[in-house]
């Protein structure tokens, strides 16, 4: 059928093209009608959220119908657009900020006050910094690397808001958003098929569900690690084939043939720089670098890790760079994180070398005896599975199509090792994941994308496919994938809902503890799920005490330890709520209702005396300070 | 053309910032336009010289050093114990003022330079 352009002339060919542009235009302003609703739909979702209602599984039993009728939309659409307009960059960035919208924005709208205990314990070393001038590393090992602490102080003051507190709430919406064009010019840098671009973005928020976005120095070091990593891939990737050393003599062997690919460059060329534009990217990337230093212990080791690894295969010409790296990141740990080096070094070390403990803490020990949590972090692990699984198929494929995306599969191995160095606290596998992921993602679009033309680097190789536009079937399977991602996402990330959300009569308990407490008192609670020290951090001795005879309601052992833990003359408070009481039941197995067992267990004591109660958050005045 | 109308709100937010910033409310608007400014300008300020016309590469360029700038800015001043959130805002507002003046002036001067032989505008009448 010919265009209708064609067909006509003068005026009338003017008019034509007026009404095509029009029917054009009519189109794109359809398109950006999914991400719209999706967020209207996610707005209605919020306020149909019943918190208090959530069980074991977390949020996902609670969102309610208007929130996944929102992915529904959203997964359709973007599988559509992405395969048949993928040009149209302005309705893709509002489609992947929808998404982030859905997945972060909307629970945080549901919450009557922002989650997570630990980033208002970060929103308490904010306002230390901001009140004193001054850090406290004698007081806790993460004011040695105050760099962030120091970010959100500054952005506080001069935003006029009382407590970083306010900032909580939104920073996981904020650095998700932040992370979008840093993660495109990483993918630009690996292909020019745009669809690959956004599809992999799509799956990174999909799957990035370690929740380590929230109020902290690590959400700040990975904004860092991606633009770091972005500007090497992009501007000091492997430059030409033809500079590559070869050994004319050496015979080919697939040996050579792979340490050739190895270093050869990619399907997208690096561009050229001046020598001032080479010299300021420089100067950044060790400007960045120099900002994880100081906020973060372990991102910057993640960062020097890619680089090395780039360099060591030729795909990276900076050789010197990861030495000067390291000398930074062994001078801040020697000289500017020195109070942590002289308490702490013995239990940083210790894990060193210790490859099945660090794995075991990090996965086997998480499994526990409540079934829901066990379901849940099988999720986890199918999730990396799977993930691993597309990324090696989609580097399959672009390998037989003849480009060869070393640098990603690289930097996507990159962090594995650290598995040996440290549990970090039982967290190391689930920052390997984070910090392999942008990586893995856009291999893993590639495993769904037609394969791209055969380039010719003297290595024979099948013929590859000419890419055209997915097929409806493959559009579908697409969705399909996504939908079945999302509903994953909200499972696994918002699982621990039970004690990540913070309900208002838990803020009020504390708020009474910190009404009521004199300087040098001693506040006990179960373990951390509390929202407390965001304020007054120095001024009391925290304390945590959980064992099981408490969810029998027997509180000797607990008399004692606060007996023991308190100074002469001071005063003790022990605070328990229904975030700290849903910690135990799915981390240590406690029984259901145990709270209830303690209460009446710490009435029938004569050492607590009730000071507080709404709904099921207490708080005791401890009486028998100084009593044998 | 892009480069410099981006320029240009850059002086505006500036503006905003320290108008906003000296006042004592405390509206949304203010937290916003601070952060747009603190995640932003600076790191814009300061890398706007490198000829670089990828917008992907800007922006993370402008995100990444405004992160560190204000970061190296308030940690800084913890350092020397001369801590205060006005103190940070003053530098980081002179950093970028400065750094999108040179701009600017370096942007006119290019354009000067190339306008009479017409090289870079080949279709004006």
């Amino acid at each position: 059928m010919s265009s209708p352009v064609k067909t006509v002339s003068g005026e009338d060919r003017y008019r034509v093209v007026e009404v095509a542009t029009h029917v054009e235009r009519r189109r794109g302003f359809g398109a950006w009608i999914a991400p719209v609703v999706a967020v209207a739909l996610g707005m209605l979702a919020a306020t149909q959220i019943d918190t208090r209602g959530v069980a074991d599984l977390g949020l996902i039993g609670v969102v309610g119908p208007a929130f996944f009728l929102a992915l529904v939309v959203l997964t359709v659409g973007f599988a559509w657009t992405v395969a048949r307009q993928p040009g149209r960059g302005g309705v893709l960035t509002a489609y992947v900020a929808a998404l982030v919208f859905v997945l972060d924005g909307v629970p945080a709208l549901a919450e009557s006050d922002p989650r997570f205990p630990t980033a208002w314990l970060h929103a308490g070393f904010v306002e230390y910094i901001t009140r004193t001038g001054s850090t406290l590393p004698k007081l806790d090992g993460r004011f040695s690397w105050p760099g962030a602490f120091s970010l959100f102080g500054l952005l506080a003051k001069a935003g006029g808001v009382d407590s970083a507190v306010s900032l909580i709430r939104w920073t996981p919406l904020v650095v998700a958003l932040l992370l979008v064009v840093p993660l495109r010019l990483i993918f630009d840098s690996v292909t020019r098929d745009a669809r690959a671009c956004w599809l992999g973005i799509w799956l990174f928020f999909l799957l990035n569900w370690v929740g380590q976005d929230y109020l902290s120095p690590q959400a700040v070091g990975f904004l860092l690690f991606v633009a770091f990593i972005g500007i090497v891939v992009r501007y000091f990737g492997p430059e030409s084939s033809d500079r590559i050393p070869r050994r004319s003599s050496a015979r080919p062997t697939r040996l050579r043939d792979w340490w050739v690919t190895l270093g050869s460059p990619g399907e997208v060329p690096v561009p050229t720089l001046t020598s001032p534009a080479r010299r300021m990217l420089v100067a950044t990337l060790i400007a960045l670098f120099g900002a994880m230093v100081v906020s973060h212990p372990l991102t910057p080791l993640f960062a020097l890790g890619g680089l090395t690894a780039l360099v060591l295969t030729r795909r990276c010409p900076l050789r010197w760079l990861p030495v000067l790296l390291a000398i930074m990141w062994l001078g801040w740990f020697w000289f500017g994180a020195a109070e942590f080096r002289a308490t702490h070094l013995g239990s940083v070390t210790a894990g060193l070398g210790s490859l099945g403990g660090n794995a075991n803490s990090a996965i086997g020990a998480r499994f526990g005896s409540n079934v829901a949590r066990t379901f849940v972090l099988s999720m986890r692990v199918a999730s990396v599975a799977t993930l691993a699984a597309a990324a090696f198929v989609g580097f399959i494929r672009r390998r037989r199509a003849g480009h060869h995306e070393w640098s990603m599969a690289l930097l996507a191995i990159a962090p594995v090792p650290a598995i040996a160095l440290s549990s970090y606290g039982g967290e190391v596998a689930l920052r390997i994941f984070l910090f392999s992921l942008p990586f893995a993602a856009i291999l893993a679009a590639m495993a769904w994308l037609p394969l791209p033309a055969a380039v010719g680097s003297g290595i024979p190789r099948p013929a590859a496919a000419t890419p055209g536009a997915p097929s409806r079937c493959s559009i579908g399977a697409l969705a399909v994938t996504g939908l079945v991602l999302a509903t994953v996402f909200m499972l696994i990330r918002y699982s621990n809902e039970r004690f990540e959300q913070v309900l208002p009569e838990e803020r009020h308990a504390v708020q009474y503890v910190y009404d009521h407490a004199r300087t040098g008192d001693t506040l006990v609670a179960i373990n951390a799920a509390i929202p407390w020290r965001d304020r007054f951090l120095e001024r009391f001795d925290y304390e945590t005490f959980s064992v099981p005879a408490m969810a029998r309601g027997q509180t000797r052992q607990l008399e004692e330890f606060i007996r023991a833990v308190t100074r002469p003359g001071a005063r003790a408070f022990f605070v328990a709520t229904p975030a700290q009481a849903g910690y135990d039941e799915l981390i240590n197995g406690y029984r259901h209702q145990w709270l209830t067992s303690l209460r009446r267990g710490l009435n029938r004591s004569a050492c607590f005396e009730p000071a507080f109660r709404e709904r099921n958050a207490f708080v005791y005045r401890f009486t028998c300070i100084g009593r044998q | 053309m892009m480069k410099q109308r981006a320029v240009t709100v850059g002086f505006v937010w500036c503006t905003l910032t320290a108008v906003l910033a000296v006042s004592d409310g405390v509206t949304p608007a203010r937290v916003v336009v601070v952060a747009g400014f603190l995640l932003f300008v600076p790191g814009f300020a300061v890398s706007g010289g490198v000829t670089l016309d990828d917008w992907k590469t800007l922006f993370t360029l402008a995100v990444g050093l405004s992160i560190t700038l204000d970061m190296f800015v308030a940690q800084g001043l913890v350092w020397v114990g001369a801590w205060s959130a006005e103190r940070a805002m003053v530098v980081l507002l002179a950093v970028s003022i400065a750094g999108l003046s040179l701009q600017s002036v370096r942007r006119r001067d290019r354009i000067r330079t190339v306008e009479p032989d017409g090289a870079q505008n080949p279709g004006r009448p």
